[in-house]
């Protein structure tokens, strides 16, 4: 309010530059690598190991191998789209490739997928939180509370994000550790035996709901155009998908180490192996400290997709400005993580039965945008 | 000023929004030591005991702070289901029962044999109890043990859970924690084997000056359950050769009959031990091999004519330790193949090395498992012989 007069038309000046561009931050791929690692571990690290596990058992382990090779491929080829426009986001270069209507239609297609992600995101956060730690919470007090911090973070800009993630994800990668160095002694080999019992075919056919939790990379392709070194997207693509899999192993080998049967029937077993704890009768209950990595954790997963679905909804509907569409956009996806499911029971089994599309708008839609791009000999500007 | 009034408004909501809806101040929680669990007198329900800590008793931290009184009071209370006579027995306590603290579930062995299923997976289920927690089973009724007044420690559960420490001293119980035991329930051919204690001797009679404790608390062998169902027991010497098979055996004594003169009887101190079970499938016939590694050092001869430093003589106490080993094992296969259950695992081993023929033993495994043809060997080793080499004889001069 006390803005010196020449300060505000520089502000001015600078917003009216940045008109085509919506958002003029910079974020370095050091700070991309972090915002991938915070959305693909963060609620995989919960809910993969027991989803898994009821499928191939004591094999599990090497799903996530399979996996994150699988998406490491995936990631190649949505980062030579990201690389072919470099200075657009998927929302505009579809009605680039496809011509207006279709290509509208394919925008819409992710508009909704952000916020459909977002509110399953949500609702998992929600379950996780009053299930294991405040049964008596409302939901939504636990959600509104969460949303205000991501609203805000969200407004501030992409830059500040990514620095959030900067800062908060190696303190939470490192802690990781360090407790799973304290599970070790509870780790039992033979709970890994024997080793390929269901057979490989068994192994992948249940890769498709944790590639559809990993493919969610693509979310990166909105982000592309605010990268420092665009061209060196691929080397960032993968190696944000290779540390978040090696993490997601090391969580895998604890659950299944300690807790071997009955990991399949858990909720919340990365959790319970952390509760499990104890070193020499003295380190014990260090559960708090995981549930505030997972906290920080999952609000910068949900501050990427609200960020995405948010940019994107402004894009595709060419406005000058995105916070406006923060607060109903929000709405829409805390009413949405209410209303779709009834119970955490249902949100599991819709979760199965929905990952196909979701891998479908993952990685068949942009391979096809590229393939169509090629042939078309559709480019981007080059930086 | 906007700003500064924002701060404001902030900071109070962070003051009156701290903590969660169910929360509960430290001094107004039920802290619990032991947990007891017994069938009621009305069918199907279950009554609930605990060992309440007064906090008032237990702080002070030096001798005498703490005042004159009892540190423990136990209730009890019935209830439908677990949970529901949990939350009955806060009818006579005012105080919410924290579960995370309770390191010891005392189960009456009626209950056991009717069940343990609902206690197990509310126990799982909660998000309040831990897995850690050690299940025992009480001959008696589980709220005898509770009222039973352990001298040495203020409250019981500290003694219980020094009791199951101490079992690595002689290796005659089993330690199983509430994972291990819904390990083995889970899977298809395990049985579950904990620890067993009763209650022994009588009320201190008050006119009569003495140090000993009266009613006594100890553990006894080990509980047998058939998925969730408890079937048998196993005495000291079962229970260790379960724990042989098991390679859980870390330390204890080996009573064996001196060479050369079988009427008296020599001990050795196990050091450490080991096992591997070894399932062989030739022909379509399965054979089990057990084998048993353990090192032991002599730890008292009586007073007899002998030279221990022969190599003769150590052969035969290593023959000796192995007869007595491979005697506990078969005592507790021919118990195991009594009451029809697997507490070795010997079906998952048989599961981990041949995956593929599984299938056609996993169901048939209750048919199978008490005739199967197992082999058990021994491999024992005397290490050292303390800090003396022969024994002193009487009449030797």
């Amino acid at each position: 309010m006390s803005t010196p007069a020449h300060q505000k038309t520089k502000l001015k000046k600078k917003s009216e530059a940045v008109v085509k561009m919506l958002e003029a931050g910079k974020i370095s791929n050091k700070q991309l690598v972090f915002l991938i690692i915070s959305i693909l571990l963060s609620t995989t690290s919960i809910f993969l190991p027991s989803a898994i596990y009821q499928e191939v058992k004591q094999d599990a382990w090497m799903v996530i191998i399979l996996v994150v090779l699988v998406t490491a491929a995936a990631a190649f080829v949505l980062a030579l789209l990201g690389n072919r426009f470099q200075d657009s986001t998927i929302i505009q270069y579809s009605t680039k490739i496809l011509g207006i209507p279709l290509g509208k239609v394919v925008g819409l297609l992710y508009i909704i997928y952000f916020i459909y992600i977002n509110a399953i995101i949500f609702r998992e956060f929600m379950d996780m939180i009053t299930t294991s730690y405040m049964p008596e919470t409302p939901s939504l007090v636990v959600c509104i509370s969460l949303f205000i911090a991501v609203a805000y973070l969200v407004r501030s800009g992409i830059e500040v994000l990514s620095r959030v993630s900067e800062i908060t994800i190696p303190v939470i990668l490192l802690l990781l550790v360090v407790v799973i160095m304290m599970v070790l002694p509870e780790v039992k080999i033979s709970n890994f035996k024997p080793v390929m019992e269901t057979g490989l075919l068994e192994i992948t056919k249940s890769i498709y709901v944790p590639l559809a939790f990993f493919l969610e990379i693509v979310t990166m392709l909105m982000l592309v155009p605010y990268v420092n070194k665009p061209a060196q997207v691929k080397r960032t693509f993968i190696l944000g998908v290779v540390i978040s899999g090696l993490f997601l192993l090391l969580i895998m080998f604890a659950v299944i180490g300690v807790f071997g049967n009955l990991v399949g029937s858990m909720n919340f077993s990365t959790l319970r192996v952390i509760k499990y704890i104890k070193l020499f009768n003295l380190i014990e209950r260090v559960e708090p400290v995981i549930m505030l990595m997972w906290v920080y954790g999952i609000s910068i997963k949900i501050a990427v997709f609200f960020y995405c679905s948010v940019l994107a909804l402004a894009q595709w509907l060419n406005l000058r400005e995105y916070k406006a569409l923060v607060l109903p956009t929000g709405v829409i996806i805390i009413t949405l993580s209410f209303i779709m499911w009834d119970s955490s029971m249902q949100l599991k089994t819709h979760v199965k039965t929905i990952a196909p599309f979701f891998i479908v708008v993952e990685i068949a839609i942009p391979a096809f945008l590229l393939g169509v791009s090629a042939l078309r000999g559709i480019k981007g500007v080059r930086k | 000023m906007k700003k500064i009034i924002i701060c404001l408004m902030l900071i109070c909501f962070v003051l009156t929004s701290a903590g969660c809806w169910n929360w509960i101040e430290i001094e107004n929680r039920g802290l619990v030591g032991i947990l007891g669990m017994d069938k009621a007198a009305e069918k199907g329900k279950i009554k609930v005991s605990m060992q309440m800590i007064k906090p008032s008793e237990i702080k002070g931290g030096k001798e005498g702070g703490g005042g004159a009184g009892e540190a423990v009071v136990v209730y009890t209370d019935t209830g439908n289901t677990p949970l529901d006579a949990l939350r009955n027995i806060s009818r006579k306590t005012g105080r919410k029962i924290f579960l995370p603290e309770i390191s010891i579930l005392v189960i009456g062995q009626e209950l056991a044999r009717e069940g343990v299923g609902p206690i197990m997976d509310f126990w799982r289920r909660d998000h309040e109890t831990s897995l850690r927690t050690q299940v025992i089973i009480s001959s008696g009724k589980a709220e005898e043990v509770l009222n039973t007044k352990i001298p040495t420690e203020k409250v019981g559960g500290f003694a219980l859970d020094k009791m199951l420490e101490a079992t690595k001293f002689h290796s005659k119980a089993p330690v199983n924690d509430i994972l291990e035991f819904n390990n083995d329930v889970k899977s298809e051919t395990s049985s579950p084997a904990t620890a067993a204690l009763k209650v022994i001797g009588k009320e201190k009679d008050p006119s009569k000056e003495s140090f000993s404790p009266g009613k006594k608390i100890i553990i006894d062998g080990s509980a047998v359950f058939k998925d969730y169902k408890m079937t048998g027991q196993l005495t000291e010497e079962e229970s260790r050769g379960m724990l042989w098979v098991k390679g859980k055996v870390k330390s204890g004594v080996i009573i064996i009959p001196v060479p050369g003169y079988e009427d008296k009887t020599m001990d050795l101190e196990i050091i450490r031990s080991s096992s591997k079970i070894k399932p062989e499938i030739k022909n379509g016939k399965l054979s089990i091999n057990i084998k048993v590694k353990q090192e032991a050092n002599i730890s008292s001869i009586p007073p007899v004519d002998i030279n221990i430093e022969k190599s003769n003589f150590i052969d035969k106490v290593k023959e000796e330790n192995e007869k007595a080993i491979k005697k506990e094992v078969l005592a507790s296969l021919s118990k195991a193949r009594d009451l029809n259950a697997d507490i070795f695992s010997i079906g998952e081993a048989l599961h981990e090395k041949y995956p593929r023929q599984w299938s056609q033993y996993e169901k048939r495994w209750n048919d199978l498992f008490p005739y199967l043809n197992v082999k058990v060997q021994v491999d024992a080793s005397i290490e050292r012989t303390g800090m003396i080499t022969n024994p002193l004889m009487v009449n030797s001069r």
